[in-house]
């Protein structure tokens, strides 16, 4: 949404909207790899999607405390990197089954969107 | 699951740990980025402004979380809750005022509802209550058919036993007095001599022991007695071992075989102490037998009734002697013990019912006018983005707390309220003979009715100007004036229209309070036919010993003792009679024959109460002697009539002279008329009948002293009963007290009405007065620009009074019109409680009419003042 200055270059920034339970998927997925905090969850996101998906704090933390009272993941507080005092999450067992859960249920609709707009 | 509940319980209760984790974890997200930006290359300054751009308002992102946590609805009910407290303590006035209408219309309409279920609905405590009938025989010959209730003779009765096919059992009772002697101190009781199934028909058998054999009734009757639970606790310390000792009842041994349970003890108008077995007199035409009747599972009323009138039919043709014209009436026993209670409890409840509707159209209008005044408050919350059911829940909750309030101080209200019913029935009661107390209890059911009635109505009237508030535009909302013209009118006229149902239900109310008032005058000032201060009551009754078996030696013991009492200082004079006027023996007509008019039959003869007096009775009651003579030392056979004996049955002739005889006995000589006298019963609408026979002719071991004194009469009590032990020591003394208290009790009821109705007409006026006001006040708020344009094109502040006032005695006026046309209607139900005071009395409408009036005026008074000094300029400038 805002023009980032890169090396003197304004590089327009794109957001495309994520439904919220495709957010929650990305959010357990991010967390299989290992706890971590709110910040990193949303910086790893918008790496690995090479940049594309960038998720805004109105999104990430109203998630994060939805997903928490599921139970599918649980926080608690600690030191970051940098020494500070960060709220951690991690993925609960259940978080993981629902995880799997979620994967195979988006691969199949991916697949059957990709179908209908190939022979449409 | 678990853990869902765990973070919404932590959610709830450490609430300022979360906010502040909360603030903690976007603080650390923000130094984060902020750092980020400064990797980037960014200055500092640049990147926290970046970051806080991007980061959004932190505050909706909180507020979202709130949501996701989940506890959102209670905490916002908190919320709501707290709020609603602080807008009540603001406005201390409102809250006061709608707490108390609403209390007071749920205390008063729950008492009454839970005392009139109790009567009409509850049980007595017996098995299946409902069954129980009272059975009486009825006549409708001229003479007796003015009587509802005439007890049965012992022959119809064991007639009716066996061929009924309706009843299960059929008992029957008579009163029995015996004097009870060789306990602490003599005593007079009163009990009944009953049948075997007497306990049976009750469905209550003796708490202790055993009730009477088939064997041990009748001409055979063993010597065996039942003590009532009291008498056992008063007389017998409650003993254990009462069972097989032997008590002295009018100077026999009697054996004790049971101790009757306690609830046994409230059937009838009497105080029963004892049981004894029943010997009856076997003549069909001596009706002294109390019969009560226990109805088959299956069968109604209405069957048993026709099968005992078909009885009674073939009965009275076999006998026409003594049954003819006597048929049967049956009547619940619940009716028969409380009907008398039930019409004024069912007027006190329809006034107690009037009142909570005045009450409720106040609370409405309260309400409305409340709304009204924070319809700007709710469109500014509107527009700083509070969505429709959030206002909503705003007011409700306001409203609920008020019911809350208002019903926890109604439910102590109905508690008290409830006792004092309890005690208001007692009093009547006391004043009827009846022992023991009618159940009456909280009816929750009530509770529930009138709660959830004044409930709705602070729901519904708090609701709607919120409801109203949402659906308009804020804009137009938060513009001076803040309403618009169409819904304002239409809630104004809304509010004018409670008010004038206010002021005719009020209307009613006040009529009903008047009248009751009047009657009541009436009652306390109607002549008795005798003085009743000043006068001591003294009763006794001779035991059946050989002592006494004679009436010339009953006589000589009255004798005795009034020559006694008359040499007591502070004694005008005293005399003697079997029943005093207000004695609660009731009626008992005894026929007699008039010479000189051929034989009639038992049913068809003249019939009087018969009194046996001592010589100076009438002087000592103070009742006027009208024609003829008094007794004298010498007379024989003589009998003196009351005027109302002389009127029915000499109409067209002097009764002096005449000769009459009662059934067996000899003729006797009418030798004087006095006045006659009040019956006990405020109920009764017929004046009975009395014959005086002096006691040197027949002597009744029923025998009341009546002493007339100088100063107060319970000071010589202690004189009366010495007089009384001189002449014999053992002889007890049921009852001592001064006329006057009886004469009170007979008004305790009626006074006690009036009270109650008056206090619902005062609470109904001050009501209607302070809803009268309040629409008069906002009706001139609502008119202050036209008034002040009025007033800027020369009205005069006389003509502003005049319309502000037409405005509020116009409603006034209708009102009365729409009350006056209701109490006509409503106040007929009344009628059975009135004395002497006709329903449409002219004069009470006419007063209610003034006080109604003038209430209205000076309710309207204030804002029409108010009205008169506005000023035009700042009128025309407000909106």
């Amino acid at each position: 949404m805002f023009p980032v200055e890169v090396q003197g270059v304004y590089v327009p920034e794109q957001r495309i909207d994520l439904p919220q339970g495709t957010l929650d998927l990305l959010i357990l997925r991010t967390l299989a790899l290992g706890p971590n905090h709110g910040w990193a969850i949303s910086e790893r996101i918008h790496q690995i999607s090479s940049k594309v998906l960038q998720v805004p704090q109105g999104s990430l933390y109203p998630a994060l405390h939805r997903l928490e009272r599921r139970g599918w993941i649980k926080a608690h507080w600690g030191a970051s990197e940098n020494n500070r005092r960060a709220k951690y999450y991690e993925l609960t067992r259940s978080g993981q089954k629902q995880l799997g859960r979620e994967e195979s249920e988006w691969k199949k609709l991916a697949v059957a969107v990709a179908q209908v707009l190939e022979t449409a | 699951m678990v853990s869902d509940l765990l973070i919404r319980l932590r959610a709830l209760f450490r609430r300022d740990a979360v906010e502040s984790e909360l603030d903690d974890e976007f603080r650390f997200h923000f130094d984060q980025q902020v750092e980020k930006f400064v990797q980037s290359g960014l200055s500092l300054a640049e990147a926290r402004r970046r970051a806080r751009l991007e980061f959004g308002g932190s505050d909706q992102i909180k507020e979202e979380c709130r949501e996701a946590r989940g506890v959102r609805f209670l905490e916002t009910l908190w919320q709501d809750l707290h709020y609603a407290v602080r807008m009540l303590r603001k406005n201390p006035g409102f809250a006061i005022t709608a707490v108390l209408i609403l209390a007071l219309a749920i205390g008063a309409n729950t008492t009454f509802f839970s005392a009139l279920y109790g009567l009409l609905f509850q049980s007595l405590p017996f098995v299946h209550s409902e069954r129980l009938v009272s059975v009486w025989s009825m006549s409708s010959s001229s003479q007796l058919k003015r009587f509802p209730f005439v007890r049965s003779s012992a022959p119809d009765y064991y007639d009716w036993v066996k061929q009924n096919t309706t009843f299960q059992e059929l008992g029957a009772m008579e009163d029995q007095g015996y004097n009870l002697t060789g306990a602490d101190e003599p005593l007079a009781l009163s009990g009944w001599a009953v049948t075997a199934n007497f306990f049976d028909v009750l469905g209550k058998p003796p708490a202790m022991g055993r009730g009477f054999l088939p064997g041990e009734i009748g001409p055979a009757k063993a010597d065996v007695v039942v003590l009532s639970h009291s008498l056992w606790q008063r007389a017998f310390g409650g003993r254990p071992d009462i069972l097989g000792r032997s008590v002295t009842l009018d100077k026999r041994a009697y054996t004790v075989v049971g101790v009757a349970h306690p609830d046994a003890e409230f059937i009838q108008n009497l105080r029963v102490e004892f049981y004894v077995p029943l010997d009856p007199v076997q003549q069909r035409g001596a009706r002294s037998l109390w019969v009560i009747g226990r109805l088959k599972p299956d069968i109604t009323e209405a069957q048993a009734l026709a099968e005992m009138r078909t009885i009674a039919t073939r009965l009275a043709e076999r006998y026409p002697d003594t049954n003819r014209d006597w048929s049967v009436r049956l009547i619940p026993l619940r009716e028969f013990l409380f009907g008398d209670l039930q019409r004024p409890v069912v007027v006190l409840y329809v006034a107690a019912a009037l009142l909570i509707l005045i009450a409720c159209a106040n609370l409405a209008n309260l309400l409305m006018a409340r709304g009204m005044a924070r319809s700007p408050e709710m469109a500014l919350r509107s527009a700083l983005g509070a969505g429709r059911l959030r206002l909503c829940r705003q007011m409700l909750t306001e409203s609920l707390l008020l019911s809350l309030l208002g019903g926890a101080l109604g439910l102590l209200l109905s508690w008290w309220g409830v006792d004092l019913m309890r005690g208001m029935i007692s009093v009547f009661q006391k004043s009827s003979g009846i022992v023991g107390t009618a159940h009456i209890t909280l009816s929750p059911w009530a509770l529930a009715f009138t709660m959830a009635l004044s409930f709705g109505t602070t729901l519904l009237f708090g609701l709607l100007p919120s409801w109203q508030a949402s659906q308009t535009r804020p804009a137009d909302a938060l513009r001076a004036g803040g309403r618009s013209a169409g819904e304002d009118r239409s809630r104004h006229r809304l509010s004018r229209l409670l008010v004038v149902g206010e002021i005719s239900l009020s209307f009613v109310l006040l009529a009903g309070f008047y009248l009751l008032f009047r009657s009541l005058d009436h009652l306390s000032h109607t002549s008795l036919g005798y003085s009743s201060s000043r006068l001591l009551t003294l009763e006794l009754s001779l035991p059946s010993t050989p002592e006494y078996q004679e009436s010339r030696s009953r006589a000589a013991f009255c004798h005795d003792v009034l020559d006694r009492m008359q040499a007591i200082p502070g004694v005008l004079s005293a005399a003697s009679v079997n029943q005093h006027p207000l004695s609660g023996g009731g009626n008992n007509p005894v026929p007699f024959e008039i010479a000189g008019r051929g034989m009639t039959a038992l049913g068809d003869r003249p019939i009087a109460e018969a009194r046996t007096i001592s010589m100076n009775y009438f002087q000592t009651m103070s009742i006027p002697l009208l024609e003829g003579r008094a007794f004298t030392r010498m007379d024989k056979s003589v009998v003196i009539v009351d005027q109302e004996f002389a009127r029915r049955y000499f109409p067209d002739e002097n009764p002096l002279g005449r000769e009459i005889s009662p059934p067996g006995g000899i003729a006797l000589k009418i030798v004087g008329v006095v006045g006659t006298i009040q019956p006990p019963k405020l109920a009764d609408k017929f004046l009975s009948a009395h014959v005086y026979i002096p006691i040197d002719n027949y002597c009744l071991p029923e025998i009341t002293f009546m002493v007339r004194t100088t100063g107060d009469p319970l000071a010589l009590a202690a004189a009366m009963r010495r007089a009384v032990w001189a002449v014999n020591r053992n002889q007890p003394i049921s009852n001592i007290q001064p006329m006057q208290n009886l004469v009170q009790d007979r008004l305790s009821m009626p006074r006690l009405i009036t009270i109650i109705s008056g206090l619902f007409a005062a609470a109904a006026l001050v009501l209607t007065l302070l809803g009268i006001y309040g629409v008069m006040a906002y009706a001139v708020h609502r008119q202050t620009r036209e008034i002040g344009v009025r007033v800027a094109f020369g009205a005069e502040r006389s003509d502003i009074l005049r319309m502000v006032l037409r405005k509020g005695m116009a409603m006034v006026g209708i009102g009365s019109v729409v009350g006056l046309v209701a109490a006509l209607i409503l106040c007929r139900v009344m009628s059975s409680l009135l004395y002497e005071t006709s329903p449409a009395d002219p004069v009470a409408y006419g007063v209610v009419m003034v006080l109604v009036a003038v209430t209205g005026l000076l309710a309207c008074y204030v804002p029409a003042r108010r009205a008169t000094k506005l000023d035009p300029m700042a009128a025309l400038r407000c909106e």
